[in-house]
C-alpha cells in the first residue's frame, strides 16, 4: 500500500469519523429544542455533515483503488529480475495466464511433474554416483 | 469442427481476480453504509445511495483496474462484477448503514 493511499485512508476516515460526531451532536441539540418545544420545526441535517460524510467516502474509495499496482513477478530461476505487467488483475485465458509462468521459469505443476513416480530414478542415481566418484 | 481445447480459463487467475473485486466490494460497500447511516438516510434514499455507490464503483473498477476490458479477467463479466457479489454487499449495506443510523441518533 503506497503513502498516497495511506494518506487517502487517513483523510476518509477523519472526515467520516468528524462528520458522525458532528451528527450525533446536532442531534442531541435537536432532542433538546423538541424536549422544550414539542411544536418546533426540526432542522435538516446541516449541508456540512452532509458533504463531509460524502466526501470521506468518495476518498475512501479512491484511497482503496490507489493501493492498488500493477502486478509484478520475480523470476525463480536463472537470471533473477522483476517483469512488471502493464496490468492489474490477471489475465484469464489459460494460453495468457501461463505466459508468465514461462517468463517467470516457474512450473506450476511441478509437483506433479516432479514425483517420484514420473522420475527416472535410475539415471537419477547413475548421475548422483558419478558425482560422488568425480568428488572423490 | 470445433476443438475441445479451446478457450481454456486459468482457475489461478479467476480467484485472484475474484478475490481483489470482492474485497473492494467489501470496504466499499461497508463505509458507504457507514456514510449513509451518517446522512440519515431513510427507506429508498438509503437503498438508492446503495446502488449509486455499487455502480459508481463496479465502474470505477472496469476503468481503472479491468483498463475498460473486463472480458480479458473475467469469464463472465457481467455477472461477477456486477450481480455475484451484489446480496452480499447489500446486507453489509445494510448492517452498518442501521447501525451507524442508530449510533448518531
Amino acid at each position: 500500500m503506497s503513502i498516497i493511499s495511506k494518506s487517502f485512508y487517513l483523510i476518509a476516515w477523519l472526515q467520516i469519523i468528524h462528520s458522525a460526531v458532528s451528527s450525533f451532536e446536532f442531534h442531541q441539540v435537536v432532542k433538546h429544542i423538541i424536549l422544550e418545544n414539542p411544536d418546533a420545526q426540526t432542522p435538516g441535517l446541516p449541508v456540512d455533515i452532509k458533504l463531509e460524510a460524502i466526501c470521506g467516502l468518495i476518498f475512501f474509495i479512491v484511497g482503496k483503488f490507489v493501493s492498488y499496482s500493477k502486478i509484478t513477478h520475480l523470476t525463480i530461476r536463472g537470471e533473477e529480475r522483476i517483469i512488471e505487467a502493464n496490468q492489474y488483475l490477471k489475465l484469464i485465458a489459460l494460453n495468457k495466464a501461463s505466459n508468465t509462468d514461462v517468463l517467470t521459469n516457474s512450473d506450476p505443476y511441478g509437483e506433479i511433474n516432479y514425483h517420484p513416480a514420473f522420475v527416472d530414478i535410475h539415471y537419477k542415481r547413475k548421475a548422483y554416483k558419478e558425482y560422488i566418484n568425480r568428488k572423490a | 469442427m470445433s476443438y475441445r481445447f479451446t478457450g481454456l480459463q486459468s482457475a489461478d487467475s479467476g480467484s485472484f481476480n475474484n478475490s481483489k473485486l470482492l474485497q473492494i466490494h467489501d470496504t466499499t460497500m461497508l463505509t458507504a453504509g457507514l456514510s449513509a447511516g451518517i446522512l440519515q438516510l431513510q427507506s429508498f434514499a438509503g437503498f438508492g445511495m446503495f446502488f449509486a455507490v455499487y455502480t459508481f464503483v463496479n465502474l470505477l473498477f472496469i476503468s481503472w483496474l479491468c483498463q475498460f476490458r473486463p472480458g480479458l479477467y473475467f469469464s463472465d463479466p457481467i455477472h461477477t462484477i456486477w450481480v455475484k457479489n451484489l446480496f452480499r454487499e447489500l446486507a453489509g449495506f445494510i448492517m452498518t448503514w442501521t447501525l451507524a443510523f442508530t449510533l448518531v441518533r
